[in-house]
């Protein structure tokens, strides 16, 4: 893994994860991030995945092809609130109702909806290439907020144990899979989970609702 | 990165004994590497020399419905024994975002590395013992860092199982009561250091009796091919419902290492869970 990322203040001295420390750091930078960032400093003026906090997910340092084929890193998704799930397309049960389901958010969420993204990763990549992604997008009506994700299967194992969304391949070339998704602020920090198919998703909106006020 | 450890002993004997129920002999002076008593505090540690898996097969603890009740897999090579904490120590050395005071809170729990003295400091009796407190994310990435990766539950579980004497451990009742006492031992014990329990017959100490190890797919040890149940299916592992569905009942330390996977997340650090390295065998430099 690669490690040579520079290292900010805040990663350096607040690796262990001691709540007082981060607070009195955070307090410390408050002036650097402004008013409206009072607990994070992903806002400073360096940017990039030095200044995420310890505890994102987007720490993770994988690189993705969306939909369109281009390279996304994950730590260029910090900056809005995400719902974030693993799929794949060639999945003829659970993920089209997973799929439904934050389709079905997404239209709660009305105009909101585009400060948040829906990042959907495949755990199929040897099928799932962007045009696949692509297609199923299409096909599925997805909007603009919704980011299809391919990369190789090292990284969606390694995404997969962070968002704690396990998955198994199985012989016939499907996979078993948890039905869940999880929401995560604009710092990809996690805020709730929602583990069922079909749940009720005012968590998610309330968690939604709230990091957008950050 | 150069790597030395690819010339790793040929255990294609094991292999073709496996007919003949011979067994497969005791080879392991070949795969040691320097006794750790001559390993001075400022000398780097080396790589774990690998040893060579047959094509083992696998029996899953648990199929589903749709899945192979055995499954042959392709031969890999293994670490012949647990990482210490010198050769993590050289790790965090080279890599210094997994240092304790450094690493991300999404990758390491806070008792990573809580047994160390400092952040680059480990106790001179600590050298040879395995390292523990790592979570999975670190354990990946020094296996990454040798050019090598974790072993699969699957892999892990089919060398677990090969015998002291023959590839089937499972005919030797004193090596299954010897796995079971470990595990019924309380936990708190002092480590002790690698290559302290007697090698499988290809030569890979410590399998059973010294540390629990994580995998690379430690996470889906509760899916099996249905997801409509939820994603898991937690009625079926444990105990003796799980028993009755099992390919062997009479492996319930595979079910107890299940149970214990089951219940890790990956940044989670515990402190007597480490690791090994794994290789795929058609690697030449």
């Amino acid at each position: 893994m690669p490690t040579n990322a520079p290292t900010s203040l805040l990663r350096g001295a607040a690796g262990r994860g001691t709540a007082t420390l981060i607070a009195a750091l955070a307090l410390a930078l408050g002036s650097a991030c402004g008013p409206s960032v009072p607990s994070c400093c992903a806002e400073s003026p360096e940017g990039g995945a030095s200044a995420l906090p310890t505890e994102s997910i987007w720490n993770l340092e994988s690189t993705w092809q969306d939909q369109r084929g281009a390279a996304i890193t994950l730590a260029s998704l910090a900056g809005r609130p995400a719902i974030v799930t693993l799929i794949f397309t060639h999945c003829t049960y659970a993920c089209p109702r997973i799929v439904a389901d934050l389709q079905e958010l997404s239209r709660q969420l009305g105009a909101t909806r585009e400060r948040v993204r829906f990042v959907l990763c495949s755990m199929d990549p040897a099928r799932d290439t962007p045009a696949r992604l692509a297609q199923f997008a299409t096909e599925r009506g997805l909007g603009p907020e919704f980011l299809l994700l391919t990369s190789p299967e090292t990284n969606v194992r390694e995404l997969s144990a962070a968002l704690d969304l396990p998955y198994k391949a199985l012989d016939n070339g499907d996979f078993a899979h948890s039905n869940g998704y999880v929401v995560v602020d604009a710092h990809g920090r996690l805020l709730t989970r929602i583990r069922t198919l079909g749940a009720d998703s005012e968590p998610a909106q309330r968690a939604i609702s709230e990091a957008l006020k950050q | 990165m150069t790597h030395s450890a690819w010339n790793s002993t040929s255990t294609l004997v094991c292999a073709m004994l496996i007919g003949g129920a011979i067994g497969c002999g005791r080879r392991h002076a070949t795969v040691q590497s320097k006794p750790p008593a001559t390993a001075s505090p400022s000398e780097p540690s080396v790589s774990t020399p690998l040893v060579s898996v047959p094509a083992l097969t696998y029996r899953p603890p648990s199929p589903g419905p749709n899945d192979q009740k055995t499954v042959t897999l392709a031969p890999f090579q293994l670490e012949a024994h647990a990482v210490t904490n010198a050769q993590y120590l050289d790790f965090v050395g080279a890599e210094p975002a997994w240092q304790r005071q450094r690493v991300r809170a999404v990758f390491a729990d806070a008792g990573y590395l809580q047994h160390w003295p400092g952040d680059l400091e480990i106790a001179t009796s600590d050298r040879d013992l395995p390292v523990v407190n790592v979570s999975w994310f670190s354990a990946r990435a020094y296996a990454a860092w040798r050019g090598r990766r974790l072993p699969t539950q699957a892999e892990w579980e089919a060398v677990a199982a090969v015998g002291l004497l023959a590839l089937d451990g499972s005919t030797e009742l004193g090596t299954m009561k010897r796995i079971l006492d470990w595990y019924s031992r309380p936990g708190g014990a002092p480590l002790q250091a690698v290559r302290s329990t007697p090698p499988n017959c290809l030569g890979v100490y410590d399998l059973h009796g010294l540390v629990w190890e994580w995998v690379e797919d430690f996470n889906s040890a509760l899916l099996t091919d249905d997801s409509r149940g939820g994603g898991s299916k937690d009625n079926s592992l444990f105990c003796g419902s799980g028993a009755l569905g099992a390919a062997n009942p009479s492996d319930y330390a595979t079910f107890m290492r299940q149970a214990f996977r089951s219940g890790l997340r990956a940044r989670y650090t515990v402190r007597n869970l480490g690791f090994r390295c794994a290789a795929d065998l058609v690697r030449t430099h």
